[in-house]
């Protein structure tokens, strides 16, 4: 059943042509199978999963009506929690603990009754491009196990990718579904900032933050959407906007979109390949009639030197609770500050600590102002010019990346690996959904295409991908070797 | 702006993040955040003195709860205390 | 040389909401350690903060009560700093934009009254506590003990203009503060348990100037008296450097009860830098204000303003009025009495609710526990004034309303005797049984009629009304 759709195996778990067992044991086999090529998986939830598996049988044998994922194995990106399981977010400190509550997605995940079958593996607290940051192992691109997976969600991404899982959850906070999805080849969505509860991801930088899917296709992307969105008492920015009927929506042929270009994500700092990719699917949306032009984004350029001060400050606060006195990793030390430093210093990876420190600088006595602050400007001036642009368009269209998967350890300096995040970190700055979905290759290596709509507008970017998606086979191609 | 390469003071911030670095390590470490400090000044070509600043990406409204207790089981203190003692978790002593 | 002492405080008061700031947790004194807690108050990865609503009425409701300006609209921060008692690494506080700003406090010492001024009330979210073993203090323990309990307890935080010119003064408005918050319904008050808690900025200047002098922050005073020790203790130590030539560090000060004496617990260059910053998990806090106003509202007049008028139109003493707001299970009694007052005077309900009924309250733990309704404590004190009992009687029957009788059973069962031929004949038996002293009547003994009234008291049990017994004592004898 490897590389079905949502829709396939709803189908053929409910008329009994397929058992969840069935399915949730050949997804863990395909997991073990591919180990030692593209490992994706930091824990594997075997006993667990199968037992879900088992009463969602009984429950589909009786006849029961059950939600859409019913019976569907589901990875994890592994800064999400799961009761009594491990979560380590790649990280060292994390290693020895055992979360005791539900992050809210794995909550709605369960009343769908979808099977988590995988933690899967990520840069150290989700700081990084491409899981190398990451304390365990780095997962490779199932195209081309040289090259990387990209990150920080690279195992939910080469995951759905190689086949393991028809669907997962990764978090996006500067282009951590899409960077990852665009360079597995697999369609991954950032919903709106509060559409969907943070409670129970493990922060990085908390007002940039947002989970989302992974699938082989925008309307498998919808139906996790459906199922994991929603307000939620336990995160006081999950937003109370209505909620979609998003698998629906896209039965109804979508309008003719208006779609603004703009010219700062298509200039020389992109491939030559992959701007050729997205020039044609421009050239696909314009032949069904949708209006596409260029238009100038000033802000954009703007985005990476606001988002390493926003973000490092953040988390340099939420990662301040990994002190070694109530959970985690404690390296022994004769007072308790030598102890928190002991424990802080082995248990996080260089990364983590320069993103800290430059945290933790830009936000001290000082120098408060002339870091946090400007960009705290910088970003209401990048809403603005969303503001702007979507007064006229409905979706801002771009390359997900500037380049196809890179090959491990080549990015070595770490600005020029955060350089590449151009296209993606925009919409964490101003909140608004973005969708990445496969839109052609380059050297046998995936690219994506990047669709950006207005906050809580997931509809437009849902249905003008999925249009996209009936016109085009790439997100339907599948690595060699898998 | 104070020119960051010049005033980043590597020892201070560590002490306040609570970071030790390697001896061998501090200068790669303090240069990868100079170049990114360096890198950050393009800030200051932006006519953004004007703007309001922006702490969060939304401005909904902010969501109350109401005060009604709920008492939580099964926390796992003891498991993943690193030193758990009487109920408590032990830490080394707070001063040398 | 002679020094004018300038002090402004900040006092911390826990508010008494059932959970905690930011998670549904419960709040207050619990048996165990790490009793009250959960993933949030833990710290755990992934959890998030959920702004408590009863919170900010209450920290509305003492704004109103310390005449502050209510701010529409607010900021949570994070204050950064690394304690084994902070879970998360950070206070989640108010720095920039609190929540009530500008207000006051009108506090008596002797016989004047004085207005000190506060700067501004914010909400925070208190520390867990540590056990520090092998010693009584943070100094010679081998390791502590991390207990969250009250890790995340709500708390305003009070800070004073620098108006307190003495010990005295500073004691005055941290218990006129205490009274006005307990009163208000928003805080125990409970300083030995920690629920007020007071830090106290002092600094000398020389008699006349105006320049403000370097200051020390003084903390943990917890008690009213450790408050005026602590002040006196430290101007004298500033005192003592000034006077020898020297300066005084700008630090933050233990105070130690036992050796009445401050230690440096901080010096400025240890001062940490907080790095606060706009708390991203909490969207500013918008109030309307319709919202404002109707918590506002439920703020009612304060315990001085009482105090006044119970003196002006009561005409109770000082002393009394005082005691009478002094608590507040005992001042809604008394307020409810003087609603039920029916014609009793305020005097005398004051009499009785500082007098029996306080004792009785006192025996059963407080005002609180006390099963008298002040309702039919006036009912029962309306019928002595109407004159259907004795005051004697009043005093009788007050054990047992508070038992459960009923004041109406009570009544009947002995009210005074008003039945004239039931007590003329109680009379005329004692009468019959003490002939001699009924000869020593005729004989002009009137003071011999008062043994007789003693049996015919006996007798009635009390009920019989004193002057009618011996008018018909007086008529019997001479009329026989
Ligand atoms: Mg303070
Ligand atoms: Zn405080």
């Amino acid at each position: 059943m490897q590389f079905s759709s949502v829709d396939e195996l709803q189908k053929k778990l409910r008329n009994r042509e397929l058992k969840s067992t069935d399915l949730v044991r050949e997804s863990l086999a395909t997991i073990t199978k591919q180990e030692a090529h593209f490992k994706t998986s930091i824990t594997v939830l075997k006993d667990q999963a199968l037992e879900q598996a088992q009463v969602i049988d009984t429950a589909l044998d009786k006849g029961d009506d059950l939600p859409a994922l019913a019976g569907i194995p589901i990875g994890i990106k592994d800064n999400i929690c799961i009761k009594n399981t491990q979560t380590t977010c790649g990280s060292r400190f994390l290693e020895p603990y055992t979360s005791p509550y539900n992050a809210t997605v794995i909550t709605k995940l369960q009343k769908n009754k979808g099977v988590c079958v995988s933690k899967l593996n990520l840069d150290e607290f989700a700081m990084g491009s491409s899981t190398e940051n990451s304390a365990f192992f780095t997962t490779p691109n199932p195209w081309n196990t040289e090259c990387v997976s990209g990150g920080s969600s690279g195992g939910s991404a080469a995951a759905v990718a190689a086949g393991q899982v028809p669907i997962s959850l990764g978090s996006d906070t500067g282009g951590s579904i899409r960077q990852p999805a665009a360079f597995c080849g697999v369609s991954g969505l950032k919903p709106t900032y509060g559409r969907v509860s943070r409670y129970g991801l493990v922060a990085f930088a908390s007002s940039l933050d947002q989970i989302g899917p992974f699938a082989r296709s925008v309307k498998d992307l919808a139906y996790v959407l459906e199922a994991i969105c929603g307000h939620d008492v336990n995160d006081a920015t999950s937003s109370q906007a209505p909620i979609q009927e998003w698998v629906n929506s896209l039965a109804t042929p979508p309008k003719k979109f208006k779609i603004a270009l703009p010219k700062q994500l298509i200039g020389e700092t992109i491939d030559e390949d992959v701007k050729h990719c997205v020039l044609q699917a421009v050239d696909t949306f314009k032949n069904q009639g949708a209006v596409i032009e260029e238009v100038d984004m000033p802000s954009l350029e703007a985005s990476i030197a606001t988002y390493y001060i926003i973000a490092p400050a953040e988390a340099s606060a939420n990662l301040a609770r990994f002190d070694g006195v109530r959970y985690g990793r404690r390296e022994h030390a004769d007072t308790l500050k030598d102890m928190m430093i002991k424990s802080r210093s082995e248990g996080f990876g260089p990364e983590v600590q320069r993103r800290i420190l430059l945290g933790t600088f830009v936000l001290s006595a000082g120098y408060y102002d002339a870091y946090y602050l400007k960009a705290q400007k910088a970003r209401t001036y990048i809403k603005n010019d969303f503001s702007r642009i979507f007064a006229d368009y409905d979706l801002i269209m771009s390359p997900t990346t500037p380049s196809v998967a890179f090959k491990k350890g080549e990015k070595s300096n770490p600005l020029d690996m955060y350089r590449c995040d151009l296209a993606t970190i925009p919409a964490n700055m101003a909140g608004l959904p973005a969708l990445s979905i496969p839109c052609g290759f380059s050297k046998g290596l995936p690219v994506g295409l990047q669709l950006i709509a207005k906050a809580f507008d997931e509809t437009s970017v849902l249905q003008a991908g999925h249009l996209y998606q009936q016109l085009t086979h790439f997100h339907k191609e599948i690595p060699n070797g898998v | 702006m104070k020119k960051a390469t010049e005033s980043f003071d590597f020892d201070k911030t560590c002490t306040l993040a609570h970071l030790e670095v390697p001896e061998d390590q501090k200068e790669a470490m303090k240069k990868s955040i100079d170049d990114v400090l360096g890198y950050v000044e393009t800030l200051n070509k932006l006519p953004i003195n004007h703007l309001a600043p922006s702490s969060h990406a939304a401005e909904n409204e902010l969501y109350l709860r109401e005060d009604k207790p709920v008492k939580h089981h099964g926390l796992l203190m003891d498991e993943n205390a690193p030193d758990w003692q009487e109920g408590a978790f032990w830490v080394p002593q707070l001063k040398a | 040389m002679e020094y004018d002492v300038v002090i402004g405080i900040e006092v911390h008061a826990q508010l008494n909401t059932k959970t905690k700031l930011f998670t549904a947790c419960p709040s207050g004194v619990s048996e165990n350690a790490n009793e009250h807690t959960c993933p949030l108050t833990l710290g755990l990865p992934g959890t998030l903060p959920v702004l408590n609503k009863k919170a900010v009425e209450y920290a509305v409701m003492a704004g109103t009560a310390l005449h502050c300006k209510i701010q529409k609209k607010s900021v949570f921060s994070r204050k950064n700093y690394f304690y084994p008692d902070l879970p998360k690494g950070y206070q989640i506080s108010q720095f920039d934009l609190p929540i009530c700003l500008g207000g006051y406090v009108d506090i008596e010492v002797g016989d004047s009254t004085k207005r000190i001024g506060i700067t501004r009330i914010h909400m925070e979210e208190d520390a867990g506590k540590l056990v520090h073993q092998g010693a009584e203090a943070i100094e010679g323990s081998s390791g502590s003990l991390v207990d969250l309990n009250r890790a995340g307890t709500p708390l305003i935080e009070i800070v004073s203009e620098p108006d307190i010119r003495s010990a005295e003064e500073a004691k005055a408005y941290v218990e006129t503060l205490r009274l006005i918050l307990v009163h208000a319904g928003v805080c125990n008050g409970n300083m030995q348990q920690g629920n007020l808690r007071a830090d106290i900025n002092v600094s000398l200047r020389p008699k006349g100037t105006e320049a403000f002098g370097t200051r020390t922050e003084i903390k943990n005073v917890n008690s009213f008296r450790a408050i005026v020790r602590a002040v006196y203790s430290e101007i004298e130590r500033q005192t003592e450097i000034l006077d020898s030539g020297g300066s005084v560090d700008q630090e933050t000060r233990n105070y130690d009860d036992i050796t009445q004496s401050t230690t440096v617990l901080r010096s400025k260059e240890e001062a940490h830098d907080y790095r606060y910053f706009p708390e991203p998990d909490l969207l500013p806090l918008v109030l309307s204000d319709e919202q404002i106003n109707r918590w506002a509202g439920q703020v009612q007049e304060n315990p001085f303003e009482k105090k006044k008028r119970y003196v002006k139109i009561l005409k109770l003493s000082k002393q009394d009025a005082y005691t009478l707001v002094a608590d507040v299970a005992l001042n809604q009694f008394f307020e409810q009495c003087l609603r039920h007052a029916n014609g009793v005077k305020g005097d005398t309900i004051s009499k009785w609710v500082l007098g029996d009924v306080s004792k009785a309250a006192n025996d059963v733990q407080g005002f609180e526990q006390l099963q008298l309704k002040p309702a039919e404590l006036m009912a029962l004190l309306q019928a002595q004034e109407k004159g259907d009992i004795s005051g004697k009687m009043a005093k009788e029957f007050l054990p047992q309303l508070i038992e459960g009788k009923a004041l109406a059973e009570l009544l009947k069962g002995g009210g005074q005797i008003n039945d004239s031929s039931e007590l003329e004949s109680i009379v005329q038996e004692v009468m019959s049984e003490n002939p001699d002293v009924v000869e020593k009547i005729k004989n002009g003994k009137h003071n011999s009629a008062n043994f007789l009234m003693g049996q015919v008291m006996k007798k009635s049990q009390g009920r019989a009304k004193p002057d009618a017994v011996r008018e018909l004592i007086l008529k019997k004898a001479n009329r026989g």
